[in-house]
């Protein structure tokens, strides 16, 4: 199919994994970290406001390709990665994927993407016509195009060929993923795709622990990223504090990695450009660094973790959308920009986002104002307002917005048990079908 | 959007279910229903029997990242 068969535009979707909102300038004035994602952000349509469904890639990007959230697991354990990544795949064969609505509109559909919770195990690749998964153990691609970083290549051929390999470098290649090393396997790609098409690349350049390309450093010098590096992997193992020495070395690695991701938008849309795409650019949640005593993305639910950079870029609408927009509502918006002509960015926005982390077990609902934070036996409110830094639990000064919430969640709560229990009648009904 | 009929009995008992829940509107709920039931027969299981062979190789990606952190 070429363009002029289809009144459908070209659709190209960005996602970075770990970008805080406030790091970008469009959402952030104080920023200028990037330069080519406020000037996009600028000419297009930018989400000022806008939530992750989860503070975890496998709490925010099924959630964000499916518009549902997942099914409780009363099994549910951190260290069980297989059963959780067995829940995603549950949850993605049940509800039809962003990438499918596109497919049956005549899309043809391509992924590339370098998140592990995103891959075939998971079922993310229904939908896709061409899927890559960008790891050292992928057969999508050549394990030298994860990086080029020279670390890297000791860590992929190197070590493996020594007696030893005293900090397991070998087994932390994921560590080095960055998207100089890929690139130029999306421009071929993009080449290949037949129009209309929808390009998903989910980059990690932003995610722990912040190995940047040399030539986007402007802060961090060598042995500051990789001593960041190796306090937090030393952090996480033994669970230490991180000194604020080590906190400052590791915000300036993050900075100089958010600088890559800017330079990765914009080598992309200069390369998309004669394609004229829509394209919608978000990360999949934020990052914390110190904030709550938190670095990274553990399972909280606070603004630092949450809210996200999101902007749609040649669409035939600009501005900025202040009220809320949840990446819950990605798949709608993407099909709607199929045909920008009858979009309207604001049917996308809503008073109250729903976030949890990944076992459900604690949830959060934000409004512009407020946020209720809830784990079951305990309820938080923070006014978002007066305490941006939600440092401050009011819900006994506020009872009234408290309830008002609680209410919310309650009802939040009563939809997911009634869409569990039709999917458990689906399959029974569907069971007996095929046996009959 | 197209149109659908549906008995006054039947939008009743719809209504009494989705009360208390987010869905607004009997329609919401009676799409819901059908896109869980339409997913099923047009998938016919396939995609929920590939979930069995996860890859060993996953588990250092994730530890790597993270993900099997608290």
């Amino acid at each position: 199919m070429t363009a002029t068969d289809s009144p459908n535009r070209n659709l190209v979707f960005v996602t970075v994994d770990s970008l805080r909102a406030d790091h970008c300038g469009f959402v952030n004035p104080d920023s200028d970290l990037t330069p080519a994602i406020d000037s996009l952000a600028s000419d297009g349509l930018s989400f000022t406001q806008a939530v992750s469904a989860g503070p975890r890639t496998p709490s925010s990007v099924p959630v964000m390709f499916t518009g549902e959230f997942m099914a409780d697991d009363q099994s549910w354990s951190m260290a069980d990665w297989r059963g959780r990544q067995q829940r995603i795949g549950r949850h993605m064969a049940r509800f039809r994927h962003l990438s499918e609505r596109l497919q049956q509109e005549g899309y043809e559909t391509a992924a590339f993407t370098a998140n592990p919770w995103t891959t075939r195990e998971s079922n993310f690749h229904t939908g896709f016509d061409e899927f890559v998964e960008i790891s050292a153990d992928s057969d999508d691609i050549d394990s030298s195009k994860l990086s080029d970083s020279t670390l890297f290549k000791l860590a992929d051929t190197g070590f493996e060929a020594m007696p030893v390999d005293p900090f397991d470098w070998s087994g932390k290649k994921e560590w080095f993923s960055q998207w100089t090393g890929y690139f130029e396997s999306i421009t071929d790609q993009l080449s290949e795709l037949s129009e209309p098409f929808f390009l998903w690349v989910f980059i990690l350049d932003t995610h722990q622990p912040y190995i940047t390309p040399r030539r986007f450093r402007e802060e961090a010098s060598a042995w500051q990223m990789y001593y960041s590096i190796l306090r937090y992997w030393r952090g996480e193992i033994a669970d230490e504090e991180i000194p604020d020495h080590a906190r400052e070395m590791t915000a300036k690695a993050y900075r100089d990695a958010v600088r890559s991701v800017d330079a990765f938008v914009d080598a992309l849309h200069e390369n998309v450009a004669p394609y004229d795409p829509v394209t919608v650019f978000c990360s999949d949640h934020g990052e914390a660094i110190g904030e709550h005593g938190n670095f990274g993305h553990p399972q909280a639910l606070y603004d630092e973790n949450l809210r996200v950079p999101t902007f749609v870029h040649n669409a035939d609408s600009t501005g900025e959308i202040t009220d809320q927009f949840s990446l819950r509502s990605m798949p709608d918006l993407l099909v709607d920009l199929a045909e920008p002509s009858t979009f309207d960015p604001q049917s996308h926005t809503q008073p109250f986002a729903v976030s949890k982390i990944e076992n459900n077990r604690k949830l959060a609902v934000r409004t512009r104002e407020w946020k209720l934070i809830s784990d079951g036996e305990t309820k938080r409110l923070y006014d978002l307002r007066n305490d941006p830094e939600e440092s401050t639990d009011v819900s006994r000064d506020h009872r009234q917005v408290t309830e008002a919430l609680s209410e919310v969640l309650t009802r939040h709560e009563q939809t997911q048990a009634e869409k569990e229990a039709i999917g458990t009648a689906t399959a029974a009904v569907v069971s007996e079908e095929s046996t009959v | 959007m197209g149109d659908i009929s549906l008995s006054d009995a039947l939008i009743e008992r719809i209504e009494d279910r989705a009360a208390h829940t987010e869905f607004e509107t009997a329609d919401e709920y009676a799409e819901f229903v059908l896109e869980s039931v339409l997913e099923r027969l047009d998938d016919d299981g396939g995609r929920e029997s590939e979930e069995a062979s996860p890859r060993d190789d996953v588990q250092d990606r994730l530890q790597s990242l993270g993900y099997l952190d608290e």
